[in-house]
């Protein structure tokens, strides 16, 4: 079977229930992005792997010591396509002061968290259908809408380069994003400064992976791999994306 | 989460060999053809991919690829998430003797988490 051929395995319903959401969030007004923004940073992800300026920064030895033009495939301002270009081809090597330099040129934070969110949110979809061997979904028509500028009040600078939301610092207004988690780890307050993004995104991964009471729980296997297994590739996916986390 | 999985499930792996892309022997079914395909999927080469799904289909059956596929897809995200927002790692006990041990097989003893 070649690589973009249908095949009839099967996929679990709540995994194409999860990718429809996802693919909804995509398409939909945000906090920070306008819906054709979003949909913008998708397209950039994709556009990412046949960019020649991210090829040239991920064969030097340093990707700062090159400069040049990324190959956009929108109209996105070029801060918000380097930070979309640099998280989809190049994660293991960022660093806080080029986290610091593109909020210099003028990103807030809020938008910076919500293209992270969505970078993961579509390298998620497509490699799912990668490995699964199916054509990469056609990108969505954004729709109207306005973003909502939300941020949550309780956030702050305390855990990370980006400000983060602690559980007790929620308020009546936000969303409860830490429902189920008993405590959040780290990795589920990264995306907190936008809650959507956070709930976005962790819909879809705990769909593919396991949800949170599973992780921990060896007594069961909730999926055709074992939890060994599954944490085989997620340790070699860690080490081939420099991932210390 | 791998050390205690497999701790959990009585199998073995070799924690160098797998950051250094030299699995060797470990204790965990179809390791070989795991990691084969995950390297394969987040990698250009098309051939090469088309033959891993075909070995993991073939071992280990089509629900396997759909949760292969689905892992894979999960943790190529969520390392961005974590590289790119600096988190730190979880609070975890440093005086625990397993994790001295992964410490150093990670070559980050005397690293501070933050």
């Amino acid at each position: 079977m070649a690589t973009g051929e249908m095949h009839r395995t099967p996929i679990r319903e709540d995994v194409t229930d999860a990718e429809a959401r996802a693919w909804g969030w995509i398409r939909r007004s945000g906090t920070w992005l306008t819906a054709r923004q979003k949909v913008a940073v998708a397209a950039e992800v994709r556009q990412a792997q046949a960019c020649a300026l991210c090829a040239e920064r991920k064969a030097a030895l340093s990707p700062y010591t090159v400069a040049g033009a990324h190959g956009a495939a929108s109209d996105l301002p070029a801060v918000m396509v380097e930070v979309a270009h640099r998280i989809a081809t190049d994660s293991g090597r960022v660093t806080r002061a080029w986290y610091e330099s593109v909020l210099e040129q003028g990103m807030l934070e809020g938008e910076y968290v919500e293209i992270l969110g969505l970078v993961a949110t579509t390298i998620a979809l497509d490699t799912f259908s990668r490995g699964y061997g199916r054509p990469l979904a056609a990108l969505p028509e954004a729709q109207p809408g306005q973003p909502s500028r939300y941020r949550p009040a309780g956030a702050k600078h305390q855990l990370a380069w980006v400000p983060t939301l602690e559980p007790g610092d929620l308020t009546p207004d936000d969303p409860d994003i830490y429902a189920g988690y008993h405590p959040p780890y780290n990795i589920q307050k990264a995306l907190s400064l936008v809650p959507e993004a956070m709930q976005a995104f962790f819909d879809l991964d705990e769909t593919f992976y396991l949800q949170e009471q599973e992780i921990l729980d060896f007594a069961h296997e909730y999926r055709a791999l074992t939890h060994d297994q599954m944490e085989l590739i997620a340790a070699r996916l860690s080490a081939l994306n420099r991932c210390y986390y | 989460m791998l050390r205690e999985s497999a701790h959990q499930s009585g199998s073995t792996f070799d924690l160098d060999g797998l950051i250094d892309g030299q699995l060797g022997t470990t204790g965990i079914a179809h390791s070989a053809t795991l990691i084969a395909f995950a390297e394969a999927v987040v990698g250009d080469d098309d051939a090469r991919l088309d033959r891993a799904r075909n070995e993991l289909l073939r071992v280990m059956g089509p629900d396997a690829l759909v949760d292969a596929s689905a892992t894979v897809a999960s943790f190529n995200s969520v390392v961005r998430v974590a590289s790119c927002t600096g988190i730190p790692l979880d609070d975890i006990d440093e005086n625990d003797g397993r994790n001295q041990q992964l410490f150093q097989e990670l070559g980050i003893t005397g690293l501070r988490k933050t």
